[in-house]
């Protein structure tokens, strides 16, 4: 069972073990990334992190996911970029919600919270994530107000000082 | 002499070493690093190019404040290089032991040994405190307040 979804560039780290995992009670999380899946240091460094009573999946494709969605156990669910939830949902995976947790700066990003930036891409592919019924939220904690996809477009247009795509 | 890089969120690592050279004076070969969510650089090419910095021959200690934070994370992902070792949960008593502990030690035994001095230097204090009042002076003799 999904619980949750979060973009967050860091995967596990101390906001999602910290914060987010006393806060949804998840007995499993699932990493769906090709880099982590591969470096059996990012594996053991990962997997030690998370408390004992939750399980730690790291994959690098779908396969997982689609296992996730059917079965009973609650799962948390990280991908390292807009992308890939994308791609996961053109598959054909449901998913009722997508938070935004971290999205570094890099060239063509405009900040829209203090840890979310986002290109033109990225933006037309929430919109259109947002119109097929996904409620999106940039919200790096649980403790912080979620911003909803209206809230991002403007920030977008502000910081690309008009309609940059 | 080993070269030490403090790896945090925030601005913790640079106060934690300012912290202690307040107490024990400037520490050689020691660098903060802040490993924040709004860099663009890679927090392991952060971390990579300070050990690169400081490596004098006899390798290079990490602590990390958290475990499963992302300057861990990133540290251990460094584990392929052998001039490396991490340690997580860095606390201040831990950076002023650096003063002393770094002469003559290889980077396993100041790993080690900072390991133990960290988690030796979290105590109860308040209880600490009072059950040392207590044995310095034993409860007086006589019949109770309130009782006849």
């Amino acid at each position: 069972m999904i619980s949750f979804v979060r973009i967050d560039n860091r995967l596990v780290h101390g906001q999602v073990i910290e914060g987010w995992l006393p806060h949804l009670k998840v007995r499993r999380v699932l990493v769906l990334d090709r880099e982590a899946a591969q470096s059996p240091l990012t594996r053991a460094s990962m997997g030690l992190a998370v408390p004992e009573a939750v399980a730690l999946e790291i994959s690098p494709d779908d396969a997982e996911l689609r296992k996730a969605a059917d079965d009973a156990v609650p799962t948390l669910v990280l991908f390292r970029d807009i992308a890939g939830a994308f791609e996961a949902v053109r598959h054909g995976i449901r998913v009722a919600a997508l938070n935004l947790g971290n999205i570094h700066f890099k060239d063509g990003r405009y900040p829209i919270t203090a840890s979310v930036f986002l290109d033109c891409e990225e933006l037309h592919e929430l919109e259109q994530l947002a119109r097929e019924g996904v409620q999106i939220a940039a919200q790096a904690l649980p403790s912080e107000k979620p911003m909803g996809l209206e809230e991002i477009g403007a920030r977008f247009r502000q910081s690309a000082s008009g309609p940059a795509c | 002499m080993v070269g030490v890089v403090i790896a945090s969120h925030g601005r913790l690592a640079e106060e934690l070493l300012s912290a202690a050279q307040a107490v024990v004076g400037p520490l050689v070969h020691v660098k903060p690093v802040t490993i924040s969510t709004r860099e663009v650089c890679r927090p392991a090419e952060q971390l990579a190019q300070a050990i690169d910095e400081l490596d004098q021959g006899d390798g290079v200690l990490v602590l990390c404040d958290l475990f499963g934070g992302s300057p861990s994370q990133a540290a251990c992902q460094l584990l392929h290089d052998k001039r490396v070792e991490v340690v997580s949960g860095v606390n201040l008593p831990m950076v002023i032991k650096l003063a002393s502990a770094r002469e003559g030690a290889t980077l396993q035994e100041l790993a080690r040994l900072l390991t133990v001095y960290g988690q030796k230097n979290v105590v109860h204090a308040s209880e600490l405190v009072r059950q040392f009042e207590a044995r310095q002076s034993p409860p007086a003799q006589g019949p109770q307040p309130g009782k006849s």
